[in-house]
């Protein structure tokens, strides 16, 4: 069973409790109008799609029911940490010592 | 303003009610279908609970998983800023009431969700044995006087833990019959081992 860290509830829940919600910090456009058809495709369609380290929203559904982020091994499968939404992309070093 | 609304009140209408079911030598697992009571939906900010708990009557906890629970009101915090509040049916009126009144200081959005879920009580030595069934959570790690919400088997469920070897899960209506019938297929194991 994966195990999950929830950032809000700062309990390990298992994986069945989660849902995924696409990659994280990416934010909505403030004047969408302005974008070119370009921009605006690539806002919408265009991930990142690593191979490794990954950022992205996770919701506890059937838990606190909040979004929060996370960063996942996408080789390993690892979740490395878990963070609350609106905190800002960990850097290199934050995770590694997550890691630990 | 809330004069000109017509309050619909309707029966309240338990798909359990009445249910009981034991199994086991002691009995291992006794499980009882909980009588209809009062729930509301609380969502704040953190600093509205003193003034919540004052119009709730009874403690409002600020840590999510903690229950307080006297006499017949529970206030359980499910989320950072949701709590469920369960108090007798006599007292729905006075609750929604008295929440009404400080709206202005204290922002906040109370529902009534007395009729989406009802509540079955679940207790004996085997009563974490049968949650685990179908629930992943460590039962062992859930306090006694903790909550929470989580997942049985395809229900979601909103589990307390009043005693050692005392729970009551509240579920959706639509999901009661099917969380009744999982949990006490579950419990015929012990009838089997005991025979």
């Amino acid at each position: 069973m994966l195990l999950i860290r929830c950032p809000y509830c700062e309990q390990d829940r298992a994986e069945v409790e989660f849902s995924y919600a696409g990659e994280a910090h990416i934010e909505r456009p403030v004047d969408p109008s302005a974008f070119s058809d370009a921009e605006w495709e690539a806002f919408l369609f265009l991930r990142s799609n690593p191979r490794g380290t990954h950022f992205e929203r996770w919701v506890h559904i059937h838990g606190c029911a909040r979004h929060f982020n996370a960063v996942r091994d996408t080789v390993s499968d690892k979740f490395l940490m878990t963070y609350k939404a609106g905190k800002p992309r960990p850097t290199k070093r934050e995770i590694e010592g997550a890691k630990k | 303003m809330s004069d000109e609304l017509s309050i619909i009140v309707s029966e309240q209408s338990n798909p359990l009610d009445g249910a009981a079911f034991a199994a086991g030598p002691g009995p291992m697992l006794v499980m009882a279908s909980a009588g209809d009571c009062a729930r509301f939906s609380l969502r704040t900010a953190k600093k509205n609970l003193a003034k919540a708990t004052e119009a709730f009557g009874q403690v409002i906890p600020p840590q999510i998983g903690e229950m307080s629970s006297r006499a017949v009101k529970t206030a359980l915090c499910l989320g950072p800023d949701e709590w469920l509040l369960l108090a007798p049916e006599s007292e729905r009126e006075s609750i929604t009431a008295r929440f009404a009144k400080q709206s202005e200081q204290a922002t906040h959005s109370l529902v009534d969700v007395s009729h989406r879920s009802v509540g079955i009580d679940i207790s004996g030595p085997g009563a974490a044995l049968v949650l685990n069934a179908g629930c992943p959570l460590d039962l062992t790690a859930l306090p006694v006087g903790g909550c929470t919400r989580t997942i049985l088997d395809k229900a979601e469920i909103i589990l307390m833990k009043p005693g050692k070897e005392h729970y009551r899960l509240e579920v959706v209506r639509s999901f009661a019959d099917f969380v009744w019938n999982f949990l006490s297929s579950a419990g015929r194991e012990f009838e089997t081992e005991s025979g």
